[in-house]
């Protein structure tokens, strides 16, 4: 299933991320996997606000990824998720700043409870029973007192 | 030409920008991120972490061991931050006066800077009743050990707590303009004054000319310049540092970026059997308040995250991951929050960008893990089902990099707040800081930057 609708990633790029969210977000019985969700349709609304370094070595890192079976990838994350604080140098900080970079955008996606459209499996946010809201009824904008 | 330019609008510039077009000077605002209100806040946590913080929700220190949240919004760090407001005691100003041999480092003489900057927002010592279940067990845990905690002290309107508010929300901007932030305090009494705001405004560096001081920069992608008689840099520790770093022609000693602090910060989760949802509610509404933790260098804070930065704080991947996602609503969490040594350096690679050194002294890594200690001796007195101790520190505190000081060898900003060879260039934000405090900053950065905007006004 293609969710290419972002304009800042190529369909190599979907696929990807999709790769890489399903290696860290599997799925189980209750919680859909990355990929099904649609959610990397969203990516253009975290992409758009990242510097242009970092979003050129993202997007190379996609690319990349998009060539790997998603079980080499479960391996990575969690050999990175295990093992991030041993590497010293140049070679510590890529995998460190990989390990939280890569993750930092797979659960922003997977947890803002967006989907594709036509999606109708549960929905992360829900299922984790997360809900906020703020009372507004009453709303006006504030005023401060003369000081 | 602008009487001042007021580079950044946190809790520095708004005080700054307030207290001067007060005083009748014309004023602008320049400020990197865009201007929001109570409408029109993005909302979702996807949004908000993208648009209105550096970096997309994420900077990191050389060696990525830790993160940094920093405010990208007209209003900065107040917008996305919890509005905790808290004095300096005699163990932070002491610190200080010995750093800086700077002589109102003390509490008698900046108690009326204090005063002026309470005097501009609403306070409120948040009562029992808005204290939610997660509250509850960490008071219930310190007690069992023997800590002491006090209720906290938040700037604050009308939550509507009554009517089930949930203070997670404002991490991304406040939509009943509750929260005390620069926005709705000092910037928008400024604004009234005539003081003129540019927005998405990058600045890149400062000319010191004979009458004039010039910013370049850029704003929505266009070149373009400002000039005023006097700048004043309140982008806070990485704003202003990396400013005057990009201005080559500056005169400036080689402290500009050093004594970089952070207050570095490490999350516990446990996870009981009944629904905790410290997501709902008002929360972190106490802190530990004990002599001991603050002579050992660290307080412990009950705070809560939303889902994503959850899920990224969480160790392991895959069906562990998505095991205790699904607890979510079942989680406690504390904070060890440590008072580390100013050892940190802002300065700018090959290329021009900002490169942050933050390295954990041998007292900063025992403060770390003692406190980590202490955290799973708090839980387990509760008998969660399971402690998860998250690797991942983050500094939200960010003060350091143009230290205030009486001796130009050894400081970057004189008592004045101006640099020491430049009078036209003021400093009033946290990077004058000469050390962490191990208390919260907010309120101490205004407090100083009323005492700047007093000391501009009375030079001139």
């Amino acid at each position: 299933m293609s969710h290419h609708r972002t304009t800042l990633l190529s369909p190599r790029q979907v696929r990807g991320l999709n790769k890489v969210g399903d290696a860290f977000i599997p799925g189980d019985s209750d919680l859909p996997p990355f990929s099904a969700t649609g959610c990397a349709l969203h990516a253009d609304r975290i992409l758009e606000y990242l510097d242009e370094r970092d979003k050129n070595d993202l997007l190379t890192a996609l690319t990349v990824f998009s060539f790997l079976p998603i079980s080499a990838l479960a391996f990575f994350h969690r050999f990175l998720d295990r093992h991030y604080r041993r590497f010293p140098g140049g070679l510590g900080e890529l995998l460190r700043q990989a390990r939280i970079g890569l993750k930092g955008l797979v659960v922003s996606l997977y947890y803002s409870g967006q989907t594709a459209p036509g999606y109708t499996g549960p929905n992360p946010m829900e299922v984790i029973g997360y809900k906020v809201s703020v009372y507004l009824d009453d709303f006006r904008p504030y005023q401060p007192p003369n000081k | 030409m602008y009487d001042f330019a007021i580079i950044g609008s946190g809790a520095a510039g708004g005080r700054v920008a307030y207290d001067l077009t007060s005083a009748g000077a014309t004023c602008v605002m320049l400020e990197a991120g865009k201007a929001f209100e109570a409408t029109t806040y993005p909302g979702e946590e996807l949004d908000y972490t993208a648009q209105m913080f550096w970096g997309a929700g994420l900077e990191f220190a050389a060696g990525a061991h830790l993160a940094f949240l920093r405010g990208k919004c007209l209003g900065g760090g107040t917008i996305v931050n919890q509005a905790l407001m808290d004095q300096n005691d005699d163990v932070a100003f002491s610190d200080w006066f010995e750093r800086s041999g700077v002589d109102f480092f003390n509490c008698n003489d900046m108690a009326p800077h204090y005063e002026a900057a309470e005097g501009q927002m609403e306070l409120k010592e948040l009562p029992p009743e808005r204290r939610n279940k997660s509250a509850l067990l960490f008071i219930q845990a310190l007690e069992n050990l023997g800590v002491g905690w006090k209720s906290l002290r938040r700037a604050e309107g009308d939550c509507a707590s009554e009517h089930g508010s949930d203070c997670m929300v404002c991490l991304g901007g406040c939509p009943r303009d509750s929260k005390q932030s620069s926005l709705v305090t000092t910037i928008r009494r400024a604004l009234e004054n005539g003081l003129t705001v540019e927005t998405e405004f990058l600045v890149n560096n400062i000319l010191d000319g004979r009458d004039k001081v010039t910013v370049f920069g850029s704003q929505r992608g266009e070149r373009t310049e400002i000039n005023a008689r006097k700048v004043v840099l309140c982008a806070g520790a990485f704003g202003s540092t990396s400013v005057l770093l990009k201005s080559a022609s500056l005169k400036l000693g080689p402290t500009l970026g050093r004594g970089f602090s952070c207050h570095p910060q490490y999350m516990t989760y446990a996870i009981f059997d009944d629904i905790i949802d410290q997501h709902k509610g008002t929360f972190q509404t106490v802190k530990s308040d004990d002599p001991k933790l603050r002579k050992a260098g660290y307080k412990l804070e009950n705070v809560s995250c939303p889902p994503s930065a959850t899920a990224l704080l969480f160790p392991r991947t895959g069906l562990e991951h998505l095991e205790m996602m699904k607890l979510f609503r079942h989680q406690a969490s504390m904070e060890v929050c440590i008072r580390d040594e100013p050892a940190g350096n802002i300065r700018l690679d090959k290329r021009g960008g900002m490169v942050i050194e933050k390295p954990f002294t041998a007292q900063d890594q025992r403060r770390v893990t003692e406190g980590r200690e202490l955290i799973r001796d708090l839980f387990a007195s509760l008998k969660p089902k399971k402690i998860i101790e998250c690797e991942q520190g983050f500094g939200l505190h960010l003060v350091g990099g143009c230290c205030m000081g009486v001796d130009p060898s050894r400081s970057v900003v004189n008592p004045e707040y101006q640099l020491h060879d430049h009078p036209n260039i003021f400093v009033a934000d946290g990077s004058l800081f000469p050390s962490a405090t191990g208390i919260n900053p907010c309120l101490t950065i205004v407090a100083m930057a009323h005492r700047c905007g007093q000391s501009i006004l009375g030079s001139s």
